[in-house]
């Protein structure tokens, strides 16, 4: 059964959007969910269908998956620029409230993709019911992310005025003047920057507290992120993989591979679940 | 009050959508407006476009549709084709004008529409320029950063962008008549292609190539031209207004202006056409700065607040020809043509 579906936040008291994927079939599994922290902004819009993917090949396999949209992003109500680390957090306690309530799922596993893997880390270690947690190609310090995603404001820069006005230390200090900044037509506002500005999943206490598998995908072995070892040292609860598979969370341009599924990161993931 | 909604294609593939009902506090229209995917995302658009558009528009008083054709997005179906380009060139050929269909009649059936308008941006535009004539009530089309070509420019051989480039060099004819409509800015890219793909070669050719189109023979075409939509175009706008829309940045509108509007300008063309074509300032072919998202809605309202005669020329005219004093912002150029 396919459902898709609007749901209250009712701490915040706006709709987010959720589509349900519930298995036909009764087995061990039923009780089971995951649900998927999404990157945002662009990356969620290119990455969707992989996960939709993701979603169904579980769903065969008896396990409940839920997607949503967390506030400002795809099909739920508000806007980009006024989400902030809270609202991200929030809307996934919502999730697995309204999971656990609409399917009666016993056990759920996070699996977050990108910057969604810093905010199902951080939910996990408040919520008792998160038995697993999966990462897939995470952001480990968010600074380094927000810095990353202004290049795009500077080829838009370069393809409107043909010049740079403001380099990337520029429109930091704009946002901090609370002076809005657009990457790939989504605006950074100060609400966002300075929230997600001190996370680092590196410095943070015990980001992994439940069983986690964390999935790097690389081409090329000498691109591993070394951010990670540190994440690693002494913590038996995190199984760690690199697999050689094309990213899919960006379009670069149409002479690239369309992708709409992983193989080994859908069978390892698959495998590790269980 | 947004919804959920289920319908099946004629493969009895079940797609998804999201239907944006006005309030009814507001003055429902009965007009409904579908918004087609571009390409590999899905209902949302990039940058959220169409999310924010269509919240905008049902304020307003207008029913939206958002779906997923088959194979994006929820919907079911899956996509074949290992690349992007081959993607883009299928949907620019017309493989989600069936589920389009299958869309507008859902979509007036269940809310009762008696008009209907189709948009997207890109693919999205040409899908809803090649399903108009088959669908029922469409009485506007509003085509975002239309692809004129199969492919980017990143796509191709050398050889071909050095044919093409000899081909529009030939057309020098066009580019002169035609000076007012095209912009300076589009020239200067233009210019660095030709330096790009062999200047010197060019140049070499040129008392060849003027000879030639002194001859007004030269109907050549970009080797990627989608002459698809050409007939299309010419009957669907008899009857319904069509209003094309590009970012000044776009590249797209210098494909437009230089592979169709100049071409079909100068040549002894039987086709006739009739839309209005607007540029949005300081804007790329995604429409992405919420800047211009605000433009581009005071551009879709004009299209569809106007008169179908409003969208018919007689006779040709050139763009500074459809300045409209009631237009509101002064930073959007209008032009027509009608060869």
């Amino acid at each position: 059964m396919n459902k898709p579906m609007f749901f209250k936040n009712k701490d915040n008291n706006y709709n987010l959007f959720g589509f349900l994927f519930h298995p036909e079939v009764k087995n061990s599994n039923n009780r089971r969910g995951v649900i998927f922290c999404d990157s945002i902004g662009n990356e969620k819009y290119s990455s969707h269908r992989v996960l939709v993917n993701f979603a169904r090949l579980l769903q065969e396999n008896g396990y409940i998956a839920f997607l949503f949209d967390y506030y400002g992003n795809g099909d739920s109500d508000g806007d980009f620029e006024d989400t902030t680390l809270d609202t991200y957090l929030s809307d996934i306690k919502t999730a697995i409230e309204f999971l656990t309530e609409e399917t009666k799922a016993e056990e759920i596993c996070l699996l977050g993709l990108r910057v969604g893997a810093i905010f199902a880390s951080l939910l996990a270690r408040e919520k008792e019911i998160v038995k697993n947690l999966i990462l897939w190609a995470p952001i480990i310090n968010a600074r380094k992310y927000i810095y990353d995603s202004l290049r795009s404001n500077l080829n838009m820069q370069l393809t409107i005025h043909g010049k740079l006005k403001f380099n990337r230390d520029q429109l930091i200090e704009q946002i901090q003047n609370d002076v809005t900044v657009e990457t790939d037509g989504y605006t950074i506002s100060k609400g966002f920057y300075q929230s997600l500005l001190p996370i680092n999943l590196n410095t943070i206490d015990k980001p992994f507290t439940t069983k986690t598998l964390v999935i790097e995908l690389s081409r090329n072995s000498n691109t591993v992120n070394t951010e990670f070892n540190m994440l690693f040292k002494d913590n038996n609860q995190c199984l760690r993989m690199v697999i050689a598979e094309d990213i899919f969370w960006t379009i670069k341009g149409t002479n690239q591979r369309y992708i709409t599924r992983q193989k080994v990161l859908f069978g390892k993931t698959l495998s590790w679940l269980g | 009050m947004e919804e959920p909604v289920i319908f099946k294609n004629k493969n009895n593939q079940e797609l998804y959508g999201i239907a944006h009902i006005p309030s009814e506090n507001e003055s429902r229209k009965k007009i409904g407006i579908i918004f087609l995917n571009p390409g590999p995302g899905y209902r949302t658009g990039h940058n959220r476009l169409y999310v924010i558009l269509a919240r905008k528009l049902s304020q307003k008083g207008f029913y939206c549709l958002r779906f997923d054709p088959a194979g994006l997005g929820e919907s079911e179906g899956e996509v074949e084709e290992a690349m992007l380009f081959d993607l883009f060139t299928s949907i620019n050929q017309g493989r989600f004008v069936h589920d389009t269909i299958e869309a507008a009649n859902f979509f007036i059936e269940k809310y009762e529409l008696r008009e209907l308008i189709l948009t997207g941006l890109c693919g999205g535009a040409m899908t809803a320029l090649l399903a108009a004539p088959h669908c029922q009530k469409v009485s506007s089309l509003i085509l975002m950063g239309f692809p004129v070509l199969f492919s980017s420019l990143d796509i191709g051989s050398g050889t071909q962008h050095a044919v093409y480039a000899r081909r529009t060099l030939r057309n020098c004819r066009a580019w002169i008549a035609n000076f007012n409509v095209i912009s300076l800015d589009s020239y200067r890219g233009l210019i660095r292609k030709i330096k790009a793909y062999g200047l010197y070669e060019l140049a070499a050719l040129l008392p060849k190539a003027l000879l030639r189109t002194l001859k007004k023979d030269s109907h050549d075409f970009h080797p990627h031209f989608n002459k698809l939509f050409m007939d299309v175009l010419e009957s669907v706008s008899r009857d319904i207004k069509i209003g094309f829309i590009f970012g000044e940045h776009d590249r797209w509108r210098l494909f437009f202006e230089v592979e169709f509007e100049q071409k079909k300008m100068c040549r002894k063309y039987e086709k006739k056409y009739s839309y209005r074509k607007f540029i949005i300032k300081e804007a790329d072919h995604l429409l992405s700065s919420q800047t211009c998202q605000k433009e581009l809605l005071d551009v879709i309202e004009y299209i569809m607040h106007s008169n179908k005669l409003d969208f018919q020329f007689e006779g040709h005219r050139s763009a500074n020809d459809f300045h409209f004093g009631n237009f509101p912002g002064k930073r959007v150029k209008l032009c027509g043509i009608k060869p």
